[in-house]
Order: C-alpha cells, then structure tokens, then sequence
C-alpha cells in the first residue's frame, strides 16, 4: 500500500543550556493540522515520548545470528584436525608439527595486524548504517490535535505493538495556536537524543508547524516529499490492535510498583522454551495474580484487587513487551490494564496525570500464519445501513470527540446501531476508541481512504473460512489434549460438495504447531503457504464454540 | 563470380583479334572491373595501346585506379615522366586524388605538392575537389578518402585557401564525414579572415556538434583564438565547453581559460560565479564536478576571492562532496571569522570533509576569546559525530580554558550529553571546576537527567546540598522515584538514596511525612533488598513520629523463656 507525504523541512529539535524547542513538521498534503504552545509537564513528556520512540523502533522479531565468521573459523579448523590425524599417522610428524607452529604463529600475526582494518571496517559500516538509518523506519507517527488534547499513535516495525500518547492542554502553559485534525509527522532516529535533553529548568516549546501550509509553490526544493510502500500486514495489524479497542474489555488497575515487578521477573529471567504466557488470574475481590509460565512463578499484587463481578484466567503472549513500560513506572500514578481474552490483544494505560500513555499489544508478537484463523476483530459488529453510517461520522466530526451515549442521543439512533458504525469506521482507520477517558475520536489514520476490502482478511483463505464457519458448515469432532499440554482437533467441514477432515495441533502457547487436511490445497502445498481453509475454519468453529470472540 | 571472370578472360584472352579490335573505352572498361584477372588483362591491353606521345588520359586515369599494383605504380611513372602535361587534366587529377587505392592518393599528393598551378587553376580544381567531397557517402572507406583529400588539399593549395568563400566551408562543415569537417576546420584556422569575423555559428558547428573528438578539438582551438577582448564576452559559450560531456572540449577548452584568467581578474572572478554554481548542483556528465574543482583550485585562484560567506556555507551544505571541499578551503580563506556564528562552527565540526572539520578547529584555536564569551554555543562541538572533532575539543576544553570560565549551566549542559564519552568529560569537568556556591545548582540539575550514571554522579551531591530542607527534598522526589523505580539496576545509586532518605526522616515530621509517602509506594517492590531497605526506613519513621500513615504494623515478636524455647515452644 502506498503512502505518500510532503514535508516542507524535517522535524528539529534543538537543545541549548537554557530552551529547548521542538517543530514537528507535518504532512503538507493533507488538511493544515497544527499547534504551538509552551510545555509546562516536561519530566513526563520526555518520558512519555521516549516510551513512544521504544514502540516505534521496537522490533521483537527473530534474527538468525551470523555465522560467517564461526564457519570461517570451523573450516580452518577442520583443516586443523586432518592434519593432526596425519600427524599421528606418518612420520615425519615432527616436521608436520613444526610446520602447523610455523602457521599457527602466521595466522596469529595475521589477525593482530588485520585486527586494525576489521575494526575500521566495522566501524564504517556502524557509520554507514548510522547515516541510512531513518530508512529503516515504517511509517511516521501520527499525530492529532482535538480541541481538548493532543496525541500521537505509532506502531511498531514488526507489527505487533501500538503506542499512544495522550497530552490534555493542561499540560501546556500557554497554547498559542491550534488547527484540529490528524497529520503525519516526519520523525527520525535522531530525535530521541534530543528528547533527552528536556528538562524542568529549560523553558521547551512544542511545535507542531504551521508554516509549511502557507508556503504554495516557490522554494519546491524546501519540501521533502516521500513515498512509503506499506505492506498491508502492517496496516492491518494497525487496524486490528486500534479496533480491538473498541471491544468491552475486562480491566484492572495497577499500581506503578507492580508494573515494576513484572518488568523485574522478565529482566531476571530468560526463556528459552515455551509455553510463554503471562497468565492473569482475576478474582472478584482478590489481588490480581500473575503466572510467568514456563517457570510457573506467581506474583502477587497486594494493593490491586480485581473488582470485577466474574472469575477469569486470560493467557496473553510477547510479554517481553511490558518492558517498554520501564520509563513510565516512575511517574505513572497509576496503571490500567485492559485485556480482551486469551490471545487477543491487551492494552496497558499509564496515567501520568494530564497525560497518558497507551500500550497496545497484539496477542502474540510474531504475526504470521500459526496464529491466524484464531479471531476476526475486523468483522463487522452489527448490520448498520450506509446512510446512517454516514450520519453517525458526520455527527462525530462536529465536535471531534464524543461519548457514544450521548451520540445516540443526540442523533436520536437506536446505541447499538451507533456503536456498531462508530466500530465499523475504527475497523476503517478513521476513528479511535480512547480507552483512557471512553469516548470515541475523529482520527483519519490516511489522508484516502483505505481499501478495507483488501486489509480485512491476510489471504482468500481466511475470508474463505469465514465464510464456512458463517454457513454452518464445519463440525468439531473431537478435541483432545494433546501429550505435551496442547490441543489436538478434528472435524469435519462441508466445502461445496465435498467433505474435508481437517485435523490440528495447537500447542501449549496456542499456536498452531501442526495441521493436515484432505483437501487438495493441503495436498499440494502442505503448510508452506499457510494453512488452507478448513484447517482455518476448523479452528474458528472451535474457538466459536467456546464463546470466545469471533 | 570470380571463377566466371577467371574463365572469361582466359577465353578471351585467345581471342587476339577482339582485342585488339577494342577500344579505350572496352579497356577502361575491363581495368575497371575488381577482379584482378580482368584488371591484369585490361593493363596488358593498356600497356600495349599506351603512346607517350599522345597519352590517353582516361586510360591513365583507369590504369591508376585499376587493381592490379603494378598497374597503378606503372601509371605513375607514365605521369612522372609528363607532369607538367598530366596536371593541366582536372580530370585525371580528380580520379587520382579521389582513388580508391591509397598509394595512389599518396602519390597524387606528391604529384600535387610538386606541381605548382596557377591561380585560376587552382581554384577551379579545389571547387572540383570540394564538390567530390560533398558527394562522398558516410561509409568508413570513404571517410579514409576524405582523409587524405583534405590533407593533400591543405598541403597544396594552402595559399589559394586562405581566400576561399567561407559559404564553401559551411558546407563542409555539414558533411557528417570527420575528413571533411577537418578540412574545413584547417581551412578556417588558416582563413585570411580574422577569427572574430567568422560567423559564430560556423565555429560552434564545429567545436560543439561535431561528433568527431578531432574536429571538436580543432574547433575549440579555433574558438581560443579569437582576441581576448572577444573571448572574455563569450562567456557563455565557454562554460558549455567547460561543463559539457566530452573530455576533450573540457582539456581543450583549459588553457584557453587559463591564459584569459592569467591576463585579466574581472574575467577569472565572472566565470568563478557561474562554476560554483554548477557544482551546486547535480552533475550532469560524469567528472564534471572533479574537473571543475580542479580548475578552480588551480587556475582560477585568485578569483575565488571574491566568494562571500553565504556562497560558502551553500557550499559547505550542498550534497556533491567537490562543493563540499570547495567550502571547506574557501571557509579557511575567504570568510572572516568574526562574521562566523560560533554555534555553525561548532556545526561545522560534524562535517563529513576533514578540511572543513579542520577549519572549523584552526577557527576556535584562533579565537579563544570569543569562545570562552559564548561558551553555551560553542560546547555544542561535542555533540559532533566524528571521534576525531571531538578528541579535538577535549583537549581544547580542557587545557585552552579555565575552570573558572566555565559557569554550572554550560558544564550540565555538557554533562546532559547523549554520548557516554562526552557525559563521562563533563562529569570529569564538573568534579575539577566545582564550586560550593553552585552545589545546589548542580544538585537541581543533575537530577533531572534520564541517565543511571549521571543520577549516581548526582548522589555525591546529596548530603551536603539536600539535607535537612523540606523544599529540596519536595525538589527532588521525582528524582528519588526515578532513581528508586529502576528495574534491576542501579544499586549502589539505590544504597545512597535509601541511606539518605532514610537519615533525613528523622529531621522534621514534614521530611517524614515525604519520606513516607516515598516508602510506602516503594514498598510493593519485589526485590528483596531494596524492599528490606525500604521497611527500614519506615520503621525509624514509625519510631520517631508515630502517628505518621504507613502501611506496616510492628508487631512485638513473643518473648519466651529459655526453658520454652529449649522444650520447642
């Protein structure tokens, strides 16, 4: 999916002993969004925007190490060992020993004199990819400017984790100017360092700049225009964290220490096999207690009772996320914890009074196809009409952010049929749930439209899948655990005229680790392209059934 | 074919009667066959029918260009032996000089140079000449031809050419053959007009659109020769040759701007505005921007006086690395340095030329006066990308200044460093220039750095500058939690905290009210010492001011006697 920006100028953050100032400079293409005001909160902007720059860049994903080096360092040695065995077996081994000396002291003096040049040569490629690092990032954040706060979203690289920054306008001293509405800011891996250096002592103004709006066609070569191709994996996991949101959700509040002390157990402990949950065992009434599996390490939090009216026990994955976290625990007053169901998505708000910080985490972190066909959050809720659709956005617009209540009211519409629009246009990126203060915002995450039809389902398969679950046409057979802790099913599914007996194991941290089927897209590509569509259905029925969220 | 021919004249040969029946045109006819047999054949009838006395001139003219080797060479000697005869056939002078045979071009050149003509002659046999050139067709064999025409012309008729109608020249100069356009360029530098004359048109046919290296070379030497009061208003035309694709038009062109340069400065400071400007911007054709880096350099020095600052730091900006060094030696030349910002300076330093980042260090040793009054700007040269910048400045900060140039603001500032080096150089110049009076100072700030090492460093500060002031240690809190909220680091910065705090407690119930507060929501933490440390300090609390709100309970452990306790009680 392409994206395409015009900045006129980068953004600058500029630092002295005494001010610091901060322009972000916005995208030009789309309608003038700015704002200019003098920060009063600095201490948690800093560390609000810090964590903000840590989701941007995070990027979990697997790296297979290098192992140039060691195969070069194994063949010489290879070379090493066959010369001992003929050292042992012929006779002139004392001139073969003296020989192998001759060239251990060779490659010795080798290396120390390349020693020189390797390390230069490394430390101009860490330039080189110093200087082309900005390309390594994804998509600029985004940010909105509503007559009663500004914030920024962002997602990560490897599609998994989301982070917003809210700043109500009590958090300036003086705001000069403002234009609502949603823009793409140009941020670069440089601006962290600066954002270090706010302080409390130094006044810093916050800029989102208006000037390129007045600037028309003379000095073209002050804009610096891009073009993003975005994979739409990307978007679409954007999309399903940010309409996640608008699920009802079993929450909790924490207290800043026990953030804390999740981020201890994660830092004192390293996994190295699964299951990798974090298990929240929640009962009305009782402190809020959590599993780290696979060590099965409870900890306890004494001063968050769980105050909901039902028990719960909800598995999320990629836990390792929690540490971006770190930064806020400081000034964080308190943490809320909103969770969806085991292997959705979770999110973690930390109030830092006038501000606050969202962390959205996918249910696992890497998203690929084990984890597919386990929920559809892109679905629609409800069967609204296009027309009332389209009343409900415009009535939202008038005044940027709403509460859904009062929206039905006001547009004198049944709630549910509010809801579900306001849930079908966050599904298409132009509105937000703000979990922190639960009213709905205008925010057009592009400036056109994005093709939903093409960003609801990763591949035909899925939607296929759908499609039979919808029609009834799956059956569960069995469900068994599995030996080491997992899931095995089996069933049945009615594809047009033929019968398919799909058969799956989940296993402990309910990713599909095996699949097979009789169809003839199994046959021919077993799971290299994913798992075909009744493996896919097989286990949305299943899920289904257990009334999880579908 | 040649099998045919072969047979042929092997038939006809003993035909003696046919042939001697036939005529010179039937000869000329059978020398000018390709096949040697026939042309053999033909050349023994020639030789036979040739009289001396009464020379048939297409029949020599044939026997010249036939291809037997023999034949031709024959023919020259029939020639030599007349010449004064032979020369007066414009004819015969064409056919040789436009042969396809290169020894017979040669020798037609020797005939020429040898012969003089007259006047009239002359001219009349170069309009011949020119108009066979014309004609010649655009192959490779014909451009050989071409070649050595135009070289015998210029060598015999130099004289007569110098007068020739110069519409003649233009249109050899549109022929596509490299010969021709040769001539007509040697023509034009030998012409009787004066360079200026000439039209502009016609020189830049041939210096510029040519496609042939020679030509073009001719043509720009052509173009040099006009007077230097000319040339210096043919600016433009110069600049296309500096900056065009060819190599040869750049080289040719050089000493040409070289020997103008030389003579007048108004001259050498016009060009050097437009130069720079090409190099500001992308090149066009490979090795431009080297070449006109080197002219400028070497040649046109003495007119890069004139660049101002602005020019300079466009330069310095700019994305070709030629500009860039350009600026990098005009910043040491041309700009005064009290008209620098010391803060571009200090930019300056992250420069990716070393010149520049060497100008930019000459610039703070010259002017360490002006630097030690705008320090703030000037510690910004720490922040450079380059090891080598910011080794410079170390020294320079360090044995250039006094501690006592240096105000608190201006060493947190450098303290406040993203970079572990340039943080461990401030902490370093803090410790050496510090004074009681800023203590405080320092405190505050330090303090509010995100950095682990500089929140240890800060600890030093504590004891003497925090205690016993409620309103500090309310400054200070959210440097406490900072410290404090660490995850699983920062331990003996977390000892210090706890010490301190716990110490301060005991001074005021406000100091333990604060401390309290502090206690209680670090209390929750998992790891055992810190949570020890913190049940410490909130038992002394509770101890000292009991009605302070915490959330332990002391509890009075039960006393037993030694006999309980030895019965296991």
């Amino acid at each position: 999916m392409e994206f395409e920006y015009r900045y006129h100028g980068s953004t600058a953050v500029d630092s002295s002993a005494r001010a610091t100032s901060m322009s972000f400079s916005p995208d030009t293409r789309r309608e003038p969004t700015y704002f200019v005001g003098e920060l009063g909160k600095c201490l948690e902007f800093r560390e609000a925007i810090s964590a903000l720059h840590d989701v941007v860049v995070s990027d979990l994903r697997f790296k297979p190490k290098d192992k140039t080096e060691y195969k070069e360092w194994l063949a010489k040695q290879e070379q090493v060992n066959w010369q001992q065995v003929a050292l042992q077996r012929s006779r002139s081994a004392a001139d073969i020993k003296r020989m192998q000396e001759e060239l251990d002291g060779l490659y010795r003096t080798s290396s120390t004199r390349m020693q020189g040049f390797y390390n230069a040569k490394r430390r101009y490629f860490d330039y080189l990819y110093q200087k082309d690092r900005d390309a390594w990032f994804v998509l600029d954040p985004v940010i909105t400017v509503h007559p009663d706060e500004v914030f920024f979203e962002c997602f990560s690289q490897d599609e998994s984790t989301y982070g917003r920054l809210g700043a109500r306008y009590e958090v300036f001293k003086q705001v000069k100017e403002f234009a609502c509405g949603t823009t793409n800011i140009d941020y670069s891996a440089a601006l962290y360092d600066e954002f270090q250096k706010i302080r409390r002592y130094k006044t810093t103004m916050f800029t989102v700049d208006p000037s390129g709006f007045g600037v028309q066609t003379t000095a073209e070569d002050d804009f610096k225009e891009l073009k993003i191709d975005l994979p739409d994996s990307w978007v679409r996991g954007f999309l399903q964290v940010s309409s996640a949101m608008t699920l009802p959700t079993i929450s909790f509040d924490l207290h800043p220490m026990d953030v804390h002390n999740l981020c201890f157990v994660l830092r004192r402990h390293k996994e190295k096999v699964g299951p990798r949950s974090l298990r929240y065992i929640l009962k009305p009434g009782r402190p809020v207690k959590v599993v780290f599996e696979p060590w099965n390490r409870e900890v306890e939090f004494p001063r968050s009772i769980f105050r909901g009216d039902k028990e719960h026990e909800v598995r999320v994955w990629g836990r390792r996320r929690i540490l971006i976290l770190e930064r806020l625990i400081q000034l964080a007053n308190k943490f809320t914890v909103h969770l969806l169901g085991t292997g959705l998505p979770s999110f973690y708000i930390a109030d830092l009074g006038d501000m606050n910080f969202t962390l959205g985490l996918s249910g696992w972190t890497a998203n690929d196809w084990s984890t597919a066909g386990n929920f559809d959050l892109m679905a629609p809720r409800a069967a609204v009409d296009e027309f009332t659709k389209r009343r409900v956005f415009e009535g939202l617009k008038k005044h940027w952010f709403y509460k859904p209540d009062a929206l039905a009211r006001e547009l004198e519409l049944d709630t549910s049929a509010v809801y579900g629009a306001l849930a079908a246009y966050t599904q298409a990126g132009r509105a937000m749930y703000d979990l922190d203060k639960q009213v709905y915002r205008v925010r057009e995450l592009s400036r056109d439209p994005l093709p939903m039809d093409k960003l609801r389902f990763a591949n035909d398969r899925e939607a296929e899948a759908q499609a039979l679950v919808q029609q009834n046409h799956v059956t569960v057979r069995q469900a068994l655990p599995s030996g080491e802790g997992g899931l095995v099913l089996r069933g049945r599914v009615r594809d047009g005229s033929h019968n398919y007996e799909p058969e799956l194991a989940l296993d402990r941290d309910e990713r599909l680790a095996s699949a097979s089927c009789t169809c003839n897209f199994y046959q021919q590509n077993k799971l290299y392209k994913g798992p075909c569509q009744h493996i896919l259905a097989l286990r949305i029925q299943h899920r289904r059934a257990q009334g999880g969220v579908v | 074919m040649y099998f045919g021919a072969w047979i042929a004249v092997r038939a006809i040969r003993d035909n003696k009667e046919f042939l001697g029946a036939l005529d010179v045109d039937g000869i000329v006819m059978l020398l000018e066959r390709p096949f040697e047999v026939t042309a053999q054949l033909g050349f023994e009838l020639a030789k036979a029918r040739y009289d001396p006395d009464q020379p048939d001139l297409a029949l020599v003219a044939a026997v010249a260009n036939c291809a037997v080797p023999a034949a031709r060479k024959l023919a020259h000697g029939w020639i030599d032996n007349n010449r004064a005869r032979f020369v007066e056939s414009h004819d015969l002078l064409i056919a040789l000089l436009f042969s396809a045979h290169a020894d017979t071009r040669a020798y037609a050149r020797v005939l020429l140079q040898g012969v003089p003509l007259a006047a009239a002659a002359a001219s009349a046999l170069i309009g011949r000449v020119v108009a066979g050139l014309l004609a010649l067709p655009n192959t490779p064999a014909a451009g050989e031809v071409a070649a050595d025409v135009g070289e015998t012309v210029m060598r015999a008729f130099a004289r007569p050419l110098r007068g020739i109608g110069l519409n003649v020249v233009v249109d050899l100069v549109a022929h596509p053959l490299e010969g021709v356009q040769l001539l007509a360029a040697n023509i034009l530098l030998n012409h009787d007009t004066r360079p200026e004359d000439l039209p502009e048109q016609l020189v830049a046919a041939l210096a510029v659109e040519s496609k042939h290296a020679a030509v073009r070379s001719l043509g720009i030497r052509l173009f040099g020769e006009l007077p230097d009061s000319v040339l210096v208003h043919r600016g433009a035309l110069m600049l296309a040759f500096l900056t065009s694709a060819h190599v040869d038009q750049r080289d040719a062109i050089r000493p040409v701007v070289q020997r103008l340069a030389a003579r007048d400065p108004a001259f050498a400071a016009a060009i050097v505005a437009p130069l720079i400007g090409v190099l500001l911007v992308k090149e066009v054709h490979e090795g431009v921007h080297s070449f006109v880096l080197r002219l400028l350099k070497t040649d046109l020095e003495q007119g890069l006086g004139a660049v101002d600052k602005d020019l300079v730091m466009r330069l310095l900006r700019a994305k070709a690395s030629a500009a860039q060094e350009l600026g990098g030696i005009l910043l040491a030349r041309n700009v005064d340095p009290d008209s620098l910002d010391v803060a571009e300076v200090a930019r300056l330093a992250s420069h990716e030329i070393l010149a520049v980042r060497q100008a930019a260090w000459s610039f703070f040793e010259r002017n360490v006066e002006r630097i030690r009054r705008e320090l703030p700007q000037a510690i910004r040269i720490l922040d450079a990308k380059w090891d080598d910048s910011r080794a410079f400045a170390f020294a320079f900060f360090r044995e250039r200044l006094q501690p006592a140039d240096f105000p608190p603001d201006v060493l947190v500032a450098i303290a406040d460093s993203v970079r572990a080096d340039v943080q461990a150089f401030g902490r370093e110049m803090i410790t050496r220039c510090f004074q009681e009076e800023h203590g405080l100072d320092y405190l505050r700030r330090l303090s509010e750095h995100p950095s682990a090492d500089v929140q240890l460093f800060a600890t030093n500060y504590l004891e003497r500058y925090a205690a016993g002031s409620i309103e500090r240690l309310r400054e200070l809190v959210p440097y406490f939690l900072g410290v404090l909220s660490r995850v699983n680091r920062g331990r003996v910065a977390k000892a210090r905290v706890f010490r301190f705090l716990t110490t301060e407690a005991e001074k005021s119930p406000e100091a333990a009210q604060l401390v309290a507060e502090l206690m209680t929501r670090q209390s929750l933490t998992m790891a055992i010492g810190d949570r020890a440390a913190s049940v410490v300090a909130m038992v002394e609390v509770r101890q000292r001011f009991g009605d302070v709100p915490l959330p332990i309970e002391i509890r009075q452990p039960p006393v037993r006697t030694k006999g309980q306790v030895q019965r296991g009680v």
